[in-house]
């Protein structure tokens, strides 16, 4: 109790104020530029935090992890352009919003369950941090296979009426994945001779593309503005949006709940914690077929998720030295350049500096929630802009951005490429998100099959001998099922009912 | 326009590119070693699977109203398409050619050159607008990337193969 007093006290000085408040401001900036994000903030910050004290280092840091979300919610709604990886889902329902003018709504939505979802993750953090060694080890590659593949195949059967095409284009992702050294054997696959391939497909460039670049040609192409003809051009409904997510608790409850079970498994990140999150919610809804078309829900599940994701990542990131993320990696390096090794001994030693950091963190999330529905009415007005005027600053921006990413020429023309697969996927009816969850999941899902195949000699049962294993195949069993489940009982009814009226005309007759 | 099983002919592309990469894709990992190919091979021969099926799913024929609905849970309409009338081929052209005269200038001029040419011509000549409002746009976000980039994030912009 004495080291959280502290920690929230150590954060009480001007100038850890000031740079808390910096990087919220860094985070949001960066958060609304597609294609920058939090990571690439944070690299381009690194050895400027050397000359700082610890807990103002940790404060930058904070404010840009806890802030970069929020950043990524505005240009998501607005403008269907997630600044981040995560945010892609929150395109879903927040664009359709903001095409019907209630990008005040999807807002304010965003930011409620951002801020909640934030709170809720960092109150979990503090009461799992003593099982989280337990809950960590409970994961070897078996389960971290099977939590990818229920990853893959919760989006492809959250593409409602697409099912068929979201699995082609899971395949053709998870193809794209393997571009590259691969990570079990080192071999080269798929590059060509091409050097910039032997990491493989770049996933920032691609984002940037496939729906940035995408978007915007679509519009271009269309004309007229981001927001359709006779939507309400005044940007209202943003108190009954912040409302929504207390509305929707159990909702909000369960996308913190899953963006902080994803957040301590170290290396799935926020992207699958916000499919995962978006996935369930549609499939537990009674009326699916309204998400992705403006459903509020839709909205609070993703982004409680994604910034719930924040507060347990840092438990495998502080506990064990295990980074949950690129992001993680990265502030792990600014603890090392403070002398601290993450790890358990730095649970004993740096505790106040580590609730300061919690407290840093709980901060960042609500004041970048306060300053995004502050800064929501002016940005909002984008919608309004005519697109030929939009279009090209963004397709702009983008292609910068991609560029500036690792200052690679090649970055520009992956960004081209995906930007023409995008907009041939948006025009022939293929949808998108499948394709980026299993470019991100695909190195993940292969490198732990082999090292699973490895462990059990090529033994496919041993799936079936662990605990949490059988967990995960039975939730990837229901969600391949669930979808088809409901119309099969429909159809059975009406075949009942259809049934009934035969019997009946047979004894009227 | 001609059309194939009651569709035009072009609906079939995506699917049929995608086919014949799938191919190619299942045929170079086959030259892996066998940990290597493992993945690959799964994946390419699940493509070649899927992918038939959905040049049979596009046609408008009993099979492929059966594998429509099959596939896709019957309760899952499809999200409705835009209602908005299809633009002719021209300008979905016109669209795409302005992004790769971006590339093609990032590459040769270099960055900061190429988004204020970038910028104008398209706002001139996509939007239709006056050559004083393009140049205006031009020349502020070309601006705004150099402040933005080069002096805030102290990014070296590439500078293209001309001026390199």
């Amino acid at each position: 109790m004495a080291d959280w007093v502290a920690g929230f006290q150590s954060l009480l000085g001007f100038e850890e104020i000031l740079y808390l408040s910096l990087g919220i401001a860094i985070g949001l900036f960066v958060g609304v530029l597609p294609g920058i994000g939090g990571t690439t903030a944070l690299v381009l910050l690194t050895p400027f935090t050397f000359s700082l004290e610890p807990v103002q280092a940790f404060a930058l840091a904070a404010g840009i992890m806890g802030s970069t979300s929020m950043g990524g919610v505005v240009t998501a709604i607005l403008l269907n352009t997630p600044g981040q990886t995560a945010n892609a889902v929150t395109c879903l329902d927040g664009f359709p919003l903001a095409q019907q003018g209630k990008a005040g709504y999807a807002i304010g939505a965003a930011a409620s369950s951002n801020a909640l979802g934030g709170m809720i993750g960092i109150i979990s953090l503090l009461a799992i941090m003593p099982l989280a060694g337990q809950l960590v080890m409970a994961f070897g590659p078996p389960e971290f296979f099977l939590l990818a593949v229920l990853g893959l195949v919760l989006v492809a059967t959250t593409a409602r009426g697409r099912m068929f095409r979201a699995l082609i284009t899971t395949a053709f992702g998870l193809a794209l994945a393997t571009v590259g050294f691969s990570d079990v054997t080192g071999q080269e696959r798929f590059t060509f001779g091409n050097e910039y391939l032997w990491d493989g497909v770049h996933l920032a460039p691609a984002l940037i593309g496939l729906f940035a670049v995408a978007e915007m040609v679509q519009l271009t192409v269309k004309g007229g503005s981001v927001a359709k003809a006779g939507a309400p051009a005044a940007i209202t409904g943003m108190f009954d949006g912040l409302m929504a997510s207390i509305r929707n608790w159990g909702t909000l409850l369960r996308g913190s709940v899953i963006g902080t079970v994803v957040g301590i498994i170290p290396g799935i990140g926020g992207t699958v914690a916000s499919f995962l999150s978006y996935g369930i919610t549609v499939q537990s809804a009674k009326d699916p077929e309204t998400f992705g078309k403006g459903n509020i829900k839709g909205i609070i599940a993703t982004e409680a998720a994604i910034n719930a994701k924040d507060g347990s990542m840092l438990i495998p990131t502080l506990a064990f030295g295990i980074p949950g993320s690129a992001e993680m990696a990265v502030f792990m390096t600014i603890l090392v350049l403070h002398g601290m090794q993450p790890g358990p001994l730095m649970m004993m030693q740096n505790q106040v500096e580590i609730y300061g950091l919690i407290w840093a963190l709980t901060a960042a999330c609500v004041i970048s929630a306060a300053v995004g529905i502050f800064l929501a009415r002016p940005l909002a007005k984008l919608t309004r802009i005519d697109v030929q005027l939009l279009a090209p600053v963004i397709i702009a921006v983008g292609f910068v951005g991609s560029y500036a990413i690792d200052l690679s020429i090649e970055n520009v023309l992956i960004t081209a490429i995906f930007g023409v697969i995008g907009y041939v996927m948006i025009k022939f009816d293929y949808p998108r998100l499948p394709l980026v969850i299993a470019i991100v999941l695909g190195g993940i899902a292969e490198r732990n099959f082999h090292q699973s195949m490895m462990m059990s000699d090529g033994d496919l049962s041993m799936f079936l001998g662990r605990a949490v294993s059988v967990v995960l195949l039975v939730s990837i069993a229901l969600s391949l099922l669930a979808p088809n489940l409901k119309p099969l009982r429909r159809a059975a009814a009406m075949r009942r009912a259809a049934g009934g009226e035969r019997f009946k005309r047979k004894i009227g007759g | 326009m001609k059309s194939l099983w009651g569709v035009p002919f072009y609906r079939y592309l995506p699917a049929a590119i995608l086919l014949v990469a799938a191919i190619v894709y299942f045929v170079t990992s086959l030259g892996y070693n066998p940990d290597a190919r493992l993945f690959p091979l799964l994946i390419g021969a699940t493509l070649l699977a899927l992918l038939p099926l959905d040049l049979v799913a596009i046609s408008r024929t009993s099979i492929g109203d059966k594998i429509r609905v099959w596939f896709n849970p019957a309760d899952a309409t499809p999200d409705e398409k835009d209602e908005e009338e299809e633009r002719p081929l021209k300008r979905h052209v016109q669209a795409l050619l302005f992004v790769f005269l971006l590339i093609a200038l990032m590459y040769l001029c270099g960055i900061l050159a190429a988004i204020p040419i970038y910028v104008a011509s398209s706002v001139r000549f996509l939007g239709g607008r006056s050559w004083p409002i393009a140049l205006i746009m031009a020349v502020s976000v070309g601006l705004s990337c150099y402040v933005l980039f080069t002096v805030a994030l102290q990014t070296d912009l590439y500078p293209g193969i001309l001026f390199n």
